[in-house]
C-alpha cells in the first residue's frame, strides 16, 4: 500500500497562513496515524483537518462542535477543512455512519492535547515536538457545546445561494464533458464515427477503453458534439424481478463464518434444526425487494486539471482517499500526483463512494490539456450509477406455546449482511447472508443491507405475533431481552397511543450501529395507493451531541424510507432503464409526508452511536405490519403500493 | 445567437445565447449565479427554480426568449444590504435544511407564495410546495418555515 502523503509543513502555512499546527498520534480509520490535526492562527482561529466529508449529515458541525468543546472556544472560531486529500489525515471514507464513534473522539482527544499542552508550552515551541495523547476530553455534565443544539455551521451560506457545490466550480479555460452513453444499462463500446463532431472548432472526442466522452467550451456545445457521434454497442442482457430473485438463488454461495468483519455473514447460536422441530407452532415466509436508486438532489459532478504536480480533482465524494487511490491506479501515477478534493456534497446516500465522474473528468482533462467539468444529468445520476441491491430473504421460524420465539432460520440472497442479527432473545437460530451474482450495478445504501434485513424479520416476527395471538407490542416485549431497545419500544408505544389504537396501526423495533429504536406508524389504505397518517419514533443512540440536527437527520431518513418501503423502484427491461428520471421514478414529496414526532432518548452517559443511517431500517416493516392491519392481506414484497 | 437584456436581481446584462438556451444555463454559465441548481431538467424537480416577474418559474425549462425583459430574482438578489429575506431567516431558524441542494429553490418558490397567499394554511403550503424536492427529507421544517416566515418570523 503506498504511503499516505501528509502536506509538509511549509505546504500547509502556506494553505492556512502563520500560526502554529499540531501533530498529534491517534488511531484513526483503525491505523495509527502521525497525522497534522490542528492549526492555530494568531488571530485566534483554530483550523481542524479531517479526511471525513459533509454530505448533508452535519459532520462539519459536529467536529466544530468537537473542537469548540475541547478549546473553550467560540464555535464561530473553528474552521474545518475537510476531504482535502492533500491537507488532511485519512480518517476513512464518510460512511456506515462512523464519524460519530470514531471520529469524534479522534478530534476530541486532539483538540483536548492541544488544550493541555498550549497551557505549558509556548506555542512556538509546541509546534516541535509531536503531541502525546493523554489529555482527558471534557466530561458529558461539563458540556457547553456539545449536547446543543448548534445550528448548520454553512447554514447562512446554503440560504443565500453562496455555497459551492462541485458542478458549480469553474476554472479559468475550463471544457464542459459530455460522455456518451448506451441506450442499454450495461454494454461494451464495439466502435464509433467521431468525425463530425471533431468539426466543430474546439471540441475533442476522447476514448478510452469503454469510456466516450467529448470535451466543448460550453454545455451547449458539448451536448451538440456528443449528439453528433455515432457509437455501436454490445449490450448485455438484463435480469427482472421475480426471475431475478431465482438467480440470486442458484448463483449464491453458502457463507462461511468470518467474525473479522464489520458485518459477518453468518451468525449460529444453538441448534435451528432440533429448534424448529420442538417449536409448538411454526412459519415461513420469504420477503423481496428489489433494486432502489439513491437518487441524491445534487447529481454528482467533478472539476478536474492536470498540471506539473500532476491531477487535481474537486468532486462530491463520499471517499476521497478511496477515489484517489482509484485515479492513481487507472492513470498508472503515484498517489501523491493525485489531489482530490472532495467539496461538500447535496447528499449521497451511500451512492457516492465510487470515482465514476472523478475519472471521466480526468480522462477528458488528460486529453485536452485544459480543465473539464463533468456534470451527470438526472437520467446519468439514475441509470449510471450503482443501486440498493436487490434480495430475496427466507425465514423459518418457530415459537413455543408461551410465545417465546424458539427457533429463528434466517436466509438472505444477495442483499449484503448488516443487521443480520435480530435483537430478540431465541434460543436457535442461524442467520445467513448468501452472496450471489447480479446483472445490476449494486452498492452501498444508506444503512446496508439492514434495511432489507430489517424488513423481512420484523414483518416475519409481527407474523408470528399474529400466530402466538398476541399482539404485537406485547409480543415484542416478550422476545427482547435488551433494556435500551425495550425502553425505546415502550416510550414510543405510549405517545403513539398504541393500546387505543385502530386497526391501521403497525410498528417495527431494531438495534442497528449502535442504535436502539421503535417506530409507530398509523395509515390509511386508499385504493392501490397508501396515506400515511403518523409516525411516532423512539430513537436511543446514546448520547445527542446535537439534538436538533440528529432529529432532522432521523426524520429525513424515515422520510426517505417511506419511498423505498411503498413505491421506489427502478424499473428496467432486457436491456435498459424505463424510469430513470424523477417523472417516472416517484420520490417522497411534501404530500407524503405525515405528522411526525421523535422522542430522543439522551443518554450522556453512553458513548454515542452515528444516527444518519439506521432510523431508515424501521420504515418498510412498520408500514408492512400497518398495511395488513388495515387490510388483512400480508404484502412482502417491497415495494407495497407500487401504483400509488 | 441572439442578444438579450437581462434583469437579473437589479442589474441588467447585454447576454448573447441561442433564444432556446435555458434560462438556469444563463444564469449559472454566464452571469455565474449558481443558486439556481440543475436537480432534473425536466422542471420537476423545483432546484432550479427562480422568479420571473414576481411569479416561481423553472428555469431549466424556461427558454431565454420567453423571459422577455421581464425581472429575475435568484437566490443571490434576495439579501438586501446583509440581511436575510424573512423566508431564508425561517429557514436558517428553523434549520429547514440538510444538503442545502434544493433550498435556494425552496426559498424562493415559499417567497412566491407568500406574496399571493400571505397566511397560507399548512394544506396550502404543501401544495404549494409539492413540486419541489427534498432528498434529505426536510420536508416538515420546510412547511414550518414558510409558517415562521408568514409570521414574521415570530414563534407560537
Amino acid at each position: 500500500m503506498a504511503e499516505p502523503q501528509s502536506p509538509t509543513r511549509r505546504e500547509l502555512f502556506e494553505l492556512l497562513g502563520a500560526g502554529v499546527v499540531f501533530d498529534i498520534t491517534l488511531e484513526a480509520a483503525g491505523q495509527p496515524i502521525l497525522a497534522t490535526r490542528l492549526h492555530f492562527a494568531p488571530d485566534g482561529k483554530v483550523t481542524l483537518l479531517t479526511g471525513k466529508v459533509e454530505l448533508g449529515q452535519g459532520s462539519r458541525t459536529l467536529l466544530t462542535q468537537c473542537v469548540a468543546e475541547e478549546l473553550g472556544i467560540q464555535v464561530e472560531q473553528v474552521q474545518v477543512v475537510m476531504g482535502d486529500t492533500a491537507r488532511v489525515p485519512d480518517d476513512g471514507g464518510t460512511f456506515a455512519s462512523l464519524t460519530t464513534p470514531l471520529t469524534v473522539p479522534v478530534v476530541r482527544h486532539a483538540a483536548a492535547a492541544a488544550r493541555e499542552m498550549l497551557k505549558t508550552v509556548k506555542p512556538e515551541e509546541a509546534m516541535l515536538r509531536e503531541i502525546p495523547v493523554k489529555a482527558e476530553v471534557r466530561r458529558p455534565q461539563e458540556w457547553t457545546v456539545l449536547g446543543t443544539s448548534v445550528k448548520h455551521v454553512r447554514g447562512r451560506d446554503i440560504v443565500t445561494g453562496r455555497l459551492k457545490f462541485a458542478g458549480d466550480l469553474k476554472a479559468p479555460g475550463m471544457l464542459i464533458g459530455k460522455v456518451i452513453r448506451p441506450e442499454a444499462y450495461a454494454a461494451e463500446l464495439a466502435s464509433f464515427d467521431g468525425s463530425a463532431t471533431e468539426r466543430i472548432p474546439n471540441v475533442k472526442v476522447v476514448r478510452a477503453g469503454n469510456f466516450l466522452g467529448v470535451a466543448a467550451p460550453d454545455e451547449s456545445t458539448a451536448e451538440r458534439a456528443a449528439g453528433l457521434i455515432r457509437a455501436e454497442w454490445r449490450p448485455r442482457e438484463l435480469i427482472q424481478p421475480p426471475a431475478l430473485y431465482e438467480h440470486f438463488k442458484k448463483t449464491s454461495a453458502p457463507p462461511v463464518a468470518n467474525f473479522n468483519t464489520r458485518y459477518p455473514p453468518l451468525l449460529e447460536e444453538g441448534r435451528v434444526t432440533e429448534g424448529l422441530k420442538q417449536a409448538a407452532k411454526r412459519h415461513e415466509a420469504t420477503y423481496t425487494l428489489p433494486s432502489i436508486a439513491h437518487a441524491p438532489i445534487e447529481p454528482r459532478a467533478a472539476l478536474a486539471y492536470w498540471d506539473e504536480k500532476g491531477l487535481t480533482v474537486f468532486t462530491g465524494a463520499q471517499a476521497p482517499f478511496g477515489v484517489r487511490k482509484q485515479l492513481a491506479g487507472t492513470f498508472n501515477i503515484p498517489e501523491s500526483q493525485v489531489r482530490v478534493i472532495a467539496v461538500d456534497t447535496g447528499s449521497a446516500f451511500g451512492g457516492k463512494h465510487g470515482p465514476e465522474v472523478a475519472l471521466e473528468a480526468a480522462y477528458l482533462a488528460k486529453e485536452t490539456g485544459k480543465p473539464v467539468r463533468v456534470t451527470w444529468s438526472r437520467e446519468e445520476e439514475f441509470v449510471r450509477s450503482y443501486c440498493r441491491p436487490a434480495g430475496i430473504i427466507e425465514v423459518r421460524s418457530g415459537i413455543s406455546a408461551e410465545g417465546r420465539i424458539v427457533a429463528w432460520d434466517f436466509h438472505n440472497y444477495h442483499s449484503g449482511p448488516a443487521s443480520l442479527r435480530a435483537p430478540y432473545a431465541i434460543p436457535n437460530f442461524c442467520c445467513a447472508y448468501h452472496r450471489a451474482e447480479s446483472p445490476m450495478r449494486h452498492g452501498p445504501y444508506r444503512s446496508l443491507a439492514a434495511v432489507a434485513n430489517t424488513f423481512a424479520r420484523e414483518a416475519h416476527v409481527d407474523e408470528l405475533a399474529e400466530l402466538a395471538g398476541r399482539d404485537s407490542v406485547e409480543f415484542r416485549l416478550q422476545n427482547v431481552a435488551e433494556a435500551r431497545l425495550r425502553e425505546a419500544i415502550q416510550r414510543a408505544a405510549e405517545r403513539f397511543g398504541w393500546g387505543r389504537r385502530r386497526t391501521a396501526a403497525g410498528m417495527a423495533c431494531n438495534i442497528e450501529k449502535g442504535g436502539h429504536m421503535a417506530l409507530f406508524v398509523e395509515l390509511e389504505p386508499k385504493g392501490k395507493s397508501v396515506r400515511l397518517l403518523r409516525m411516532v419514533m423512539a430513537f436511543d443512540c446514546g448520547a445527542a451531541l446535537n439534538p436538533d440536527y440528529l432529529k432532522n437527520e432521523i426524520t429525513g431518513a424515515l422520510i426517505m424510507g417511506m419511498g423505498g418501503a411503498l413505491f421506489e423502484e427502478l424499473k428496467y427491461d432486457r436491456y435498459k432503464v424505463l424510469n430513470g428520471s424523477f417523472g417516472r421514478y416517484r420520490v417522497p414529496r411534501f404530500s407524503d409526508t405525515p405528522e411526525m414526532e421523535v422522542i430522543l432518548i439522551d443518554r450522556r452517559d453512553i458513548a454515542p452511536a452515528g444516527a444518519g443511517e439506521s432510523p431508515i431500517t424501521v420504515v418498510a416493516p412498520a408500514i408492512a405490519n400497518a398495511l395488513f392491519r388495515a387490510t388483512g392481506a400480508r404484502r412482502r414484497s417491497l415495494p407495497l403500493a407500487p401504483d400509488a | 445567437m441572439s442578444r438579450y437584456q437581462l434583469h437579473v436581481n437589479g442589474r441588467i446584462h447585454e447576454i448573447e445565447a441561442e433564444p432556446s438556451t435555458p434560462l438556469l444555463q444563463v444564469l449559472r454559465d454566464q452571469l455565474d449565479l449558481t443558486g439556481a441548481k440543475a436537480g432534473c431538467g425536466e422542471g420537476v424537480c423545483g432546484a432550479c427554480t427562480v422568479l420571473v416577474g414576481g411569479r416561481a418559474v423553472r428555469s431549466c425549462i424556461t427558454p431565454i426568449s420567453e423571459v422577455k425583459g421581464r425581472p429575475v430574482l435568484t437566490i443571490e438578489g434576495l439579501e438586501k444590504d446583509g440581511k436575510l429575506h424573512p423566508v431564508q431567516a425561517a429557514f436558517l431558524d428553523t434549520s429547514a435544511f440538510q444538503c442545502g441542494f434544493c433550498t435556494p429553490g425552496m426559498i424562493l418558490e415559499a417567497v412566491a407564495l407568500l406574496g399571493r397567499f400571505p397566511k397560507p394554511s399548512e394544506q396550502k403550503i404543501r401544495e404549494e410546495m409539492e413540486g419541489h424536492i427534498c432528498r434529505c427529507g426536510t420536508y416538515p421544517r420546510i412547511v414550518e418555515a414558510v409558517r415562521l416566515a408568514a409570521k414574521g418570523g415570530r414563534r407560537g
